[in-house]
Parts: C-alpha cells; structure tokens; sequence
C-alpha cells in the first residue's frame, strides 16, 4: 500500500509512538510505500537550520531519501493544491503536501496537523485516509 | 554446465516453497538457503542503520514537537489563509 506522510509525522517519530513506529517499520520491511513531498524535506531542513544543526538535518534529508520516494512539485499539482487551499481554507504548504499524497495514490496519509488537516479529512475520505498521530 | 549467480528477495513463506521445490529436484537447498540468510541478515542490519541514523538526528533536535511545529508554521506566514 502506498502511504505518505507530513513534516509533523516525521517529527513526531521522537516520541516512539507504537503507531508511528509501526508505520516507519512497515516502510522498512517494504510492506508499504512511502511518497513524500519535497517540501517536506525543505520544512525540516529548514527547522534543522535554526536550530544551528545543518548536519543533522542533512541526515534527516539523505535516510529518508533511502525510505522514501521523494516527489516534487508540477503543474498540475500546483494548481490542484491552489484549488484546494482555496476551498478548504488551509495554508498551501499543507495542501501542496497532502495533494502530493493524492496524486500518488496514497491511500493513507499521516499527520500530527489536526487544526489544518481534521476539517477536511471528512470531505476527502473517499480519496485517502488521513490519520493524527 | 555454467554456474550462473541470481539474485532476488523472498519472504519466508516463499523460501519455504523454494526450499521445498529444490529438495524435490535433488539441487542444493542448503547452499540456496544459507545465502537467502545471509541476504535477510544484510537487510536487517541496514534497516537498523537507516533507522538509527534517523532518530540520532531527529534526537538532536533541540524543539519539542509544539516548538517545531510552530516554527513550521512561522515558515508558512505569508501563506494566502494563515
């Protein structure tokens, strides 16, 4: 099964949750597949960069580089995250990443971003699940 | 005959259905079996390399989840709706 996740989810790694460690060992034994955004990547180098821990965000950046298939931002899903920041009223960044999921086929799509994410879970339900960690 | 070297990923139940059609056909299972192992070791070990590595530098971290995610949010403030 193809799954994605958001920049909170890979913070929220930290924490060892049973859910989010189950996650992550599912995308190690292969048995589901991991698509991220790459502004997912450039939100957490970014943090990396305040924190004065260039290094260690690059390390973030090149292991989920080697679990994860990375995908960039096009035309087309330019246009249908603008669509859908509109109608929902969520920050672009937010739907640029969860209509990369989309777009990918993604059927589950991990977040720690309920202020942004839990209005519309249920107007997108038919398309991907979108689960809080 | 040449020898010819094939590589592939099996899951247990498959190996145990491989092992099981070379045992019928007289080929050498231990030889297939060790090297089926040796390659599942290989994969752990890289498992808990990438996984290491990862929460070493997530660890290091200095923001708890609320800091971090506020600061992502600050990075989206001349976003459209925040």
């Amino acid at each position: 099964m193809t799954i994605s996740v958001d920049t909170g989810f890979i913070l929220a790694l930290r924490k060892r949750h049973s859910l989010t460690l189950e996650v992550w060992k599912k995308v190690l034994d292969k048995k589901d597949e991991l698509v991220v955004s790459v502004l997912v990547l450039s939100e957490l180098y970014r943090l990396y960069l305040k924190a004065g821990k260039p290094q260690e965000g690059r390390e973030v950046v090149e292991s989920l580089k080697r679990t994860a298939s990375i995908k960039g931002v096009d035309e087309e899903l330019s246009l249908s995250a603008a669509s859908l920041s509109h109608r929902e009223g969520i920050p672009l960044v937010d739907s640029l990443i969860l209509c990369t999921a989309k777009k990918e086929k993604a059927k589950r799509f991990y977040s720690s971003d309920r202020s942004h994410f839990e209005p519309i879970s249920s107007h997108l339900r038919k398309q991907i699940k979108i689960i809080f960690v | 005959m040449k020898n010819k070297t094939i590589s592939f990923k099996v899951s247990p139940e498959e190996y145990g259905i491989i092992t099981k059609f070379f045992r019928r056909y007289g080929a050498r299972s231990r030889v297939l079996r060790e090297a089926i192992l040796e390659k599942a070791k290989a994969e752990e070990e890289r498992k808990k390399r990438v996984t290491a590595k990862l929460f070493r530098a997530l660890d290091a971290l200095p923001f708890s989840q609320e800091e971090a995610e506020k600061v992502i949010e600050e990075g989206r403030e001349d976003d459209y709706f925040s």
